[in-house]
């Protein structure tokens, strides 16, 4: 009787919630996981590049320029990291109000946020958990009523393209889907200005990319391309390689496509080009450089069908629809080692909590369920686009979370998990909605 | 802005300047302990034990600045409260805590600044009407209690003034404040060295020797019997003359006073200390007084900032916590470690303004304000007998914070009847007014 007593109290108690008490339970819990903020040595040479203020474009600019300013306020990542959850769980707050009341709203919210697939990466202080951040947000500016906020929907949408080289892929759709200059526009007109906006943004983008990028670094795919032809090819001789791939400088000298299968095996893309199993030199002059190009484009054309067998192979392990091991499902790391610690002045260790959450029950997750699998999430975001999706909201978030997922076939990446954060984000999101809409209608 | 916005805003910025807070001398080490749960005895443990309760949910030093942070500000909210309205309050509270003098202690992760916190929100539990509030006053002054002997002492005067229940039964309760409060001290240790009481013991040793009239070689070796000495009882006092106040040349160098102390010293060396302090009583109170007048910082070496996040000895790597300054805190940092060369930063002004303001506080009638500054006061004497070999700056934060709230308190106090006298004629003249324009 007691105990019932006190479980109703406790159930009117956390019922009596205000919304904003809710989002700040929510908020608290996803600091909770992730404080201070976990990097990988992306996040450090970002960091180092805010701090020297030399940026690169091989990482975002504008994020080191975003953390520059703010490593100035507090030292480190914790404000990179409040700032990203903010930005989501408000966005999400924001979306979701659209369809359920505030309360509702809130709990759901934090519900997705504290989604192990969703908050494994949005508790790291990545380009990728950025991107998902000013999507969230700029998705729910963007469906405001007053126009000032939907322009600055589309502010936000633009940071987010800055984020990621195929972050357009996940902007488009909502842009085109979802942003109106005044409701109720015809669809030619409403089309026009769309595209003035998206080549707005895309152009503002590059620019303050390139304005902001002091050093620039050539990211290619075709470095692991060629490396994945040659791989998927059947057996070449080494002389047909090199044949294949007129002054191109490599690293080796026999065994050429034995290495390259090792290569493609071992599923580190950096590798072709850096440390002891690398198979290219890194071209000294343009004209080393256009060769290489040519020497791909030619492979690609001659090869088309180990072009599509790669990608294929590299796609399926991205959306861990292999048998192989997951790469970096749950991220929890301050830093990768005690020497990018002491560059970057900051060390930091896991509290009970972040341990028994990340080691034992997210491992667990990752390890022994399909959880983090996230050929799930494309299965079930395609399902839901086929068979439920009837408003344009949850269209255009499962356009675009399919539409980024699929903008990595033709990138040959490192099939980390993070890149199909953003997919699992849409999809989880879109399918609450969804599930809401369906039950309302029921009752 | 509301009360609470202004508390928030108010903590934010000391955030900025604190966060993620400075290592005090011992928070190295106690760190370890909170995150292996294996207590040794060279800090206190309670402050150990909260560290570790607050290691479940967040690593590091960042939990102990935000607990004893907000402690500090909210305690002080509370107190003022009762005498002012709560925007006032807000930003009084808010204005102590960033006062330079305080923010520079409440940043430090150490006993001292903890127990400051812990007493400012004691003492406005106590306050409060509700009797679950008086007992989570005393449990806070349980705490208070066991980060440094000193609050215990701090205590008593609250407790008699502000438990509200006679005096017998608020002696009664502060006399289980101490006793559980000591309790829990011994209790919680899992590793006991008997550290701190040996260094205790050795600056006891080499200060009364240093304060004593040259004692006969025969007299030190009764006195001193058993201990490791590393030189002959005849040149043990040109020793102590040569090593005292360093506490690093008791076992250390040409000076030094002792070889290497073991466990099976330790009891030997306090009973050593015990025999010297019977034989040579006035030497061993200027020994006291000099600690405490350098305590009050009354000494040329005088550095009361910690600007470092982590103390230079501790490898922050192998510590997991490693921070660096933003701009922002350099910005902040500059006035204060410009003041910190000031009589600002010297304990000695606070105990001067204490003593006046408390006399004028007795003399006016504020009782709120006396009870504070008596507390403060007795705090910082106590520390002329519990303070250890190295004087810190915030060892001394409770008389600080006490003497600000009593100078509020008083400062208000006095306004209040003038605002009275004003209201009282106002009214009249209002009625006048009215008796006139009817008439």
């Amino acid at each position: 009787m007691g105990s019932w007593r006190i479980s109703r109290r406790v159930g009117d108690a956390i019922g009596g919630l205000s919304p904003n008490a809710i989002a700040a339970f929510g908020f608290a819990a996803f600091v909770l996981y992730a404080y201070p903020g976990f990097m990988s040595t992306d996040s450090v040479n970002q960091l180092l590049e805010a701090r020297h203020i030399a940026f690169s474009d091989g990482n975002p600019p504008l994020m080191s320029a975003e953390w520059m300013v703010l490593d100035r306020i507090i030292s480190g990542p914790l404000l990179m990291l409040l700032l990203q959850g903010a930005l989501f769980l408000g966005g999400l707050n924001a979306l979701l109000r659209h369809f359920l009341s505030p309360a509702r709203a809130a709990w759901v919210a934090n519900a997705i946020l504290l989604f192990p697939p969703v908050l494994a990466t949005m508790a790291v202080i990545w380009k990728d958990a950025q991107m998902a951040a000013y999507l969230v947000a700029g998705i729910a500016a963007v469906l405001d009523r007053r126009r000032r906020v939907r322009v600055g929907g589309l502010v936000l949408l633009a940071v987010a393209c800055a984020l990621r080289h195929n972050a357009v892929a996940a902007v488009l759709p909502v842009v085109i889907i979802l942003f109106e200059w005044n409701p109720g526009m015809r669809l030619r007109r409403r089309l026009a200005i769309v595209g003035v906006v998206v080549v707005l943004t895309i152009g503002a983008v590059l620019a303050v990319s390139r304005g902001l990028a002091t050093t620039h670094v050539r990211i290619t795919p075709m470095w692991n391309d060629i490396v994945g032809l040659i791989a998927y090819e059947d057996d070449l001789t080494d002389a047909e390689v090199r044949e294949a791939l007129p002054g191109v400088h490599l690293a080796i000298d026999h065994g050429l496509q034995v290495q390259a299968r090792l290569l493609v095996a071992m599923r580190h893309g950096w590798l072709v080009m850096i440390g002891p199993e690398r198979f290219f030199e890194v071209p000294e002059n343009e004209a080393e450089w256009s060769a290489a190009t040519s020497a791909w484009l030619a492979l690609i054309k001659a090869h088309p069908a180990a072009y599509f067998a790669y990608h294929g192979d590299v796609f399926l392990h991205l959306l861990g629809a292999d048998d192989d091991y997951l790469t970096g499902p749950v991220w929890n790391l301050f830093t990768e080692s005690p020497q990018q610690a002491t560059a970057i002045a900051h060390a930091a260790s896991w509290s009970w909590l972040q341990h028994v959450v990340g080691f034992d029950v997210f491992y667990w997750l990752a390890d022994h369920t399909p959880l983090f699998r996230p050929w799930i999430y494309a299965v079930i975001g395609l399902l839901l686009l086929i068979t439920c999706c009837r408003d344009r909201v949850t269209f255009a978030l499962l356009a675009s979370g399919l539409g980024y997922q699929l903008s990595y076939f033709p990138i040959p990446v490192e099939p980390d998990c993070r890149y199909s954060h953003w997919m699992i984000t849409s999809v989880v999101t879109a399918a609450a909605i969804l599930f809401v809409q369906r039950w309302r209608s029921r009752s | 802005m509301k009360p609470r916005t202004i508390l928030i805003v108010g903590w934010v910025v000391f955030l900025l300047y604190a966060y993620p807070g400075y290592l005090g001398p011992g928070a190295a080490d106690q760190l370890i302990d909170a995150r292996t749960g294996q207590f040794t005895d060279w800090n206190p443990v309670m402050m150990t034990e909260v560290w570790r309760l607050g290691w479940r949910f967040i690593d590091g030093p960042s939990v102990m600045l935000f607990l004893q942070s907000s402690l500090l500000l909210a305690g002080a909210y509370q107190l003022l409260r009762q005498l002012l309205v709560e925007r006032t309050s807000a930003y009084l509270a808010v204005a102590i805590l960033w006062f330079p003098a305080v923010i520079a202690s409440t940043a430090v992760i150490a006993p001292e600044p903890m127990a400051a916190s812990l007493l400012v929100a004691g003492t406005a539990a106590l306050c409060a009407t509700a009797r679950a509030w008086k007992v989570v006053g005393l449990a806070l002054f349980v705490a208070a209690g066991g980060m440094t002997t000193a609050a215990l002492v701090a205590a008593l005067p609250i407790v008699l003034a502000f438990l509200g229940l006679g005096v017998l039964r608020a002696v009664a309760a502060w006399a289980t404040v101490v006793i559980v409060s000591l309790g829990l001290a011994y209790v919680l240790v899992d590793d006991r060295t008997e550290r701190p009481a040996l260094e205790r013991a050795m600056h006891d040793i080499a200060g009364t020797l240093h304060f004593a009239p040259p004692l006969p070689s025969d007299q030190i070796a009764t006195l001193l019997d058993g201990c490791p000495l590393a030189a002959p009882p005849s040149e043990l006092q040109q020793r102590a003359n040569r090593a005292y106040p360093k506490p690093g040349r008791y076992i250390a160098g040409a000076s030094r006073l002792f070889e290497h102390v073991d466990a099976e010293h330790v009891n030997t060396v306090i009973a050593a200390r015990d025999r010297l302090v019977r034989a040579q009583p006035r030497a061993y109170l200027r020994h006291r007084l000099h600690v405490w007048t350098s305590e009050l910082g009354f000494t040329k070496h005088w550095h009361p900032l910690i600007e470092s996040f982590v103390p230079a000895r501790v490898d922050g790597a192998q510590l997991s916590y490693l921070s660096s300054h933003s701009l922002t805190q350099r910005v902040l940092l500059a006035p204060v470690r410009w003041l910190s060369r000031t009589a600002l930063f010297r304990p000695h002004l606070y105990l001067a303004i204490a003593v006046i303001l408390g006399i004028w506080a007795v003399v006016r009638r504020h009782r709120d304000a006396a009870v504070l500054l008596a507390s403060g006061l007795a705090y910082e004497l106590a520390l002329m007998f519990t303070a250890g070999a190295t004087p810190q700056w915030f060892d001394s934060e409770w008389l600080v914070v006490a003497c600000l709230l009593g100078a509020v308190m008083v400062f208000f106090g006095e306004l209040e009847p003038r605002h009275e006298r004003i209201g009282e004629q106002a009214a009249l003249g209002a009625a006048d007014h009215d008796r006139v324009s009817h008439g």
